[in-house]
This record gives structure tokens, C-alpha cells and sequence, in this order.
């Protein structure tokens, strides 16, 4: 049977020989409705090498799109920028089939590997600023621990000044388009910032602190080449200054009201609170939680200056539904947040309370006291949602600048 | 050697042989100072992420004052970037 998946040419050099999956909807909790890619890359150099490989049920897909340009028996290095399993689960296989004189990674992603695949390849560890020829062409390795894993690095041909950056500068975005200039500019950005507020996020001052190293190393980037999504090829500093601002998260007079009902009691509030920060000129976001994935939200607290939370009581504690997206939004680190909590309840109340620890926890500053409420919100209660809208709405556009 | 060493100290002037031994205790007090002074400062690297504790800095987010030793860090205490195990530092 012949093959019908190809290569897709970046430059006369280099190769995508990844894989497309239309299907993926999820990544450990993040929601991806527009599916991915798995990004490998072929350099023809004398020294034939794979940057990448993909997950492990498109192993075949991979090695057909290499087909398409050279035997794979021909390939001598392999390199492993990411350890995780989208990029390395069909990395073993790969190995016995391929079987390549030498295979690199970090020395933390040698480590990884081996902790992963538990195998006898042996697979060779590059350090920061080392080089490898590759005979007529150089590839030179940059450790980015923790963007977004302790093992993550880049590796950079001069020969074409392209950066293979892994997940940096990714996204999960399926799509026969290979090149972001392919595809429209409010969907790079979406994708974009979402894959940014849900994979990146929390290692943002790594992300700035590793634009500078790149930036002070002088070195030529015409092309980035991430691990999913499209490769950058035109206009490359848009997605460098998007990573700038997204890891300065320089708050926006823009709240976002999280919360979860019952019986729409605690609903109610989040209406009232929204309104009246509406009214004070604030941009406002309203998630039902009962509605909503946790990723969503994430994206719009990606460039939020406040982040209101409410929850009912129940059973003594916050409904499920808050306690998965709090807990989320924690690990995610998002900095420089104003805050509140409120809720309704029957006969305990200690919801708002649960909410404000956690808010506090994630460095939220408290902008407003909390309001928590017995059974249905009326008129005084809403009031007083409406003045909480109004003091947060006055701090926020205290603190930002007007955007 | 040293035997003969301490009998020619016996032989030294009262005076000669205190203001020895002050200048002594003195080099060791100062040693000690500044060996106490290098390992309060001496910064730890995460094995995970690379982070580098400095305890001039302290750990603010941590709760952990400027001034604070690695080794004086509570044990529960965990990397600021990954949360890696103190355990998994070591000496810059």
C-alpha cells in the first residue's frame, strides 16, 4: 500500500515529518477542541538527524512522512528537545526501528527518558551551549528548564537560523496548514494565549528570564519550529512580544467572575457583581462553573486584573465544580490579581470563607470583603454585590492602565 | 617538629608568649567568622529546575527572611519554581 502521508518542506534543509491529531481532546485536564500536532522534524544535513518524535500511536504517521524524503534507516542522531510523552512515547520504537548511531537529550531528559521508557538505549546527555556537527551544518543545544519541564531544552541550525523550541511558542491546534501565516492571526493569538495560560503559565518569569538568555545570545532566529501547532516563519517577533506580555501578565481592566449554583441563588450575585463592574468601565467575564471547562477560564484570566469567586455551601465545604477550577488556577500561578469571594448557603455558610483561603493562597489580593448570603439573594444583598463590583471595579482601574 | 616547637615557646618572655597566643585565637576567631559567614551565604541550586536559593535573598514568597541559611530553611520547605523536596538541592 503506498503511503499517504508526506513530508511538508519548512526549508531546503529541514523537514516536518510530524503528525496530525484531529481527535485529542484533552491534555491532562486541559480541553483542546481544535485538536493538535505532534511536531518532528527532519534536518537533511550530511549527518541526517530527527529533532522530536510523537505520540505513540502516530509512530507509523511519522515514519511515513519521512519516508516521503529519505529512508529512515538513513537518519544518524536523534534528538530529544522534551521528554514528555506527546513527543517521546514512540521514541523507543523508533530507536529499534531507525536505529541511529547516536540519540541526545538534556541530562535531566536522559534521566527522564530513562525513568519513562525504563529501556537499554543508551541515549547521550548535551549540555548548555554545546554544539553538534552534523558534517555540512552545526546544531547547538539551550538548556529552558521548566519551560515546561525540568528537562525542556532548544536546539538551534544556524545553517537556517530556526529554532526547534518544543512547547514554546506552541499550540494545540490541528490543521494541514504547517506555517502560522497560513492561518488567521485571531486564531494564532486564541490558540496561543490558551496553550500559554494552560501549559506555560506558571513558569512565566522562566519564559522572561529565557527570552533575554536568547536575546543576549546573539543568535539568528528567522524561523521557530515548536513541538505543536504551526511553525513561525514570517513575522516571528509577534509571538515573541505575545510571550513577553504573557509572562509579564501585566493586569487589564478586566474581571473575571467565576462561580458555581445550586439553585441560581449564588448566580444571582455573579449577576450583580458583573453588572456593576460593567457599569464602572470594567471588562467583565462571567463562568458558570456548572457550564464551563477549567481551561476557559484560565484564557481570560491569562490578561484579567481581577478574579471574583463564588460558591454555595455545600456539605460544609465549596460545590466540586469550584474546588476542580480553584485548584487548577492555583497550580497555574497567575500573578498580579485583585480579588473576592461570595456565596449563598442554607444553614452553615462556610464556603466564602474556603474561597477567600484559597484566593489568598494564590496571592489573590482580597479587594473586598466577602458576602456570603442566606438561601436567595433580594435587594439588599444584591446591593451589596453591586457595591462589591464597585470597589474592585475602582481598584482595578486604580492599578491599570487604561487598555 | 612540634615538640620542638613547644619547648622553644618554654623559652619565650611571659609577654612574648600571651601575645602569641592572642594572636593565635585571634586568626582562629576570625576564621571561624568568616567560615560560619560562607556557609550562612553559600547558595543551593535545585537539581529540578536549576533555581538557585540565595540566602541573601531569602524566599519572600516562601515566608523565608533575607539572611536565612539553607540549612536553617524549614523542612517542609519547597523550591518556589517546581516545588521540588529540599532534599534535591545541593551547593552551588
Amino acid at each position: 500500500m503506498k503511503d499517504v502521508y508526506s513530508a511538508i518542506k519548512v526549508t531546503d534543509n529541514v523537514y516536518w515529518v510530524g503528525a496530525i491529531d484531529w481527535t485529542i481532546r484533552d491534555f491532562h485536564g486541559y480541553t483542546t477542541p481544535h485538536g493538535s500536532t505532534y511536531n518532528a522534524y527532519l534536518v537533511m544535513a550530511d549527518d541526517i538527524t530527527l529533532i522530536d518524535t510523537v505520540k505513540a500511536p502516530f509512530k507509523d504517521e511519522m515514519l511515513s512522512r519521512i519516508k516521503s524524503v529519505v529512508d529512515p534507516s538513513k537518519i544518524k542522531y536523534i534528538i530529544s528537545n522534551h521528554s514528555e510523552m506527546d513527543h517521546s512515547g514512540s521514541l523507543s520504537d523508533v530507536i529499534d526501528f531507525i536505529k541511529p548511531e547516536k540519540v541526545f537529550a538534556s541530562a535531566v531528559g536522559v534521566k527522564t527518558l530513562k525513568e519513562l521508557f525504563h529501556d537499554q538505549h543508551e541515549i547521550i546527555p548535551v549540555k548548555d551551549g554545546e554544539t553538534l556537527s552534523l558534517g555540512n551544518m552545526e546544531l547547538t543545544f539551550m538548556e529552558t528548564r521548566m519551560i515546561h519541564w525540568p528537562d525542556s531544552m532548544f536546539t538551534y541550525l544556524a545553517a537556517d537560523e530556526l529554532l526547534f523550541s518544543q512547547d514554546a511558542f506552541g499550540m494545540h491546534l490541528a490543521s494541514f496548514e504547517r506555517f502560522a501565516d497560513e492561518i488567521p492571526a485571531a486564531t494564532l493569538e486564541y490558540e496561543g494565549a490558551t496553550y500559554y495560560a494552560n501549559i506555560v503559565l506558571p513558569y512565566s518569569p522562566i519564559v522572561l528570564k529565557a527570552l533575554d538568555k536568547v536575546a543576549a545570545s546573539g543568535l539568528k532566529i528567522k524561523i521557530i519550529a515548536p513541538d505543536h501547532g504551526p511553525v513561525w516563519r514570517k513575522d516571528i517577533g509577534r509571538i515573541i512580544e505575545l510571550y513577553k506580555k504573557w509572562a509579564l501578565q501585566k493586569p487589564t481592566a478586566k474581571a473575571v467572575v467565576v462561580y458555581g449554583t445550586m439553585w441560581h441563588s449564588t448566580e444571582k450575585m455573579a449577576q450583580a457583581i458583573g453588572e456593576s463592574l460593567a457599569q464602572a468601565g470594567v471588562r467583565v467575564k462571567l463562568f458558570s462553573m456548572n457550564e464551563t471547562h477549567r481551561s476557559e477560564v484560565v484564557y481570560e484570566v491569562l490578561d484579567a486584573g481581577a478574579l471574583i469567586v463564588g460558591s454555595p455551601t455545600l456539605n460544609n465545604n465549596i460545590l466540586p465544580q469550584m474546588a476542580d477550577v480553584m485548584t487548577y488556577l492555583k497550580g497555574l500561578k497567575p500573578a498580579n490579581l485583585i480579588g473576592a469571594a461570595f456565596g449563598s448557603y442554607g444553614w452553615s455558610g462556610e464556603s466564602v470563607k474556603h474561597l477567600e483561603a484559597m484566593l489568598k493562597e494564590m496571592k489573590v489580593e482580597i479587594a473586598a470583603e466577602s458576602i456570603s448570603v442566606k438561601h436567595v439573594p433580594e435587594g439588599d444583598v444584591l446591593e451589596k454585590c453591586r457595591e462589591m463590583g464597585k470597589t474592585i471595579a475602582a481598584e482595578l482601574l486604580k492599578k491599570t492602565v487604561s487598555d | 617538629m612540634a615538640q620542638k616547637r613547644e619547648w622553644s615557646l618554654l623559652r619565650q618572655k611571659p609577654e612574648a608568649l600571651y601575645n602569641n597566643h592572642k594572636a593565635i585565637s585571634r586568626e582562629s576567631r576570625n576564621i571561624s567568622s568568616r567560615g560560619m559567614k560562607e556557609l550562612i551565604m553559600k547558595k543551593y541550586v535545585c537539581g529540578v529546575c536549576g533555581y538557585v536559593y540565595d540566602p541573601a535573598q531569602g524566599d519572600k514568597d516562601g515566608g523565608v527572611a533575607p539572611g536565612t541559611a539553607f540549612e536553617g530553611l524549614p523542612a517542609g520547605w519547597s523550591c518556589p519554581v517546581c516545588g521540588a523536596a529540599k532534599a534535591e538541592f545541593a551547593p552551588e
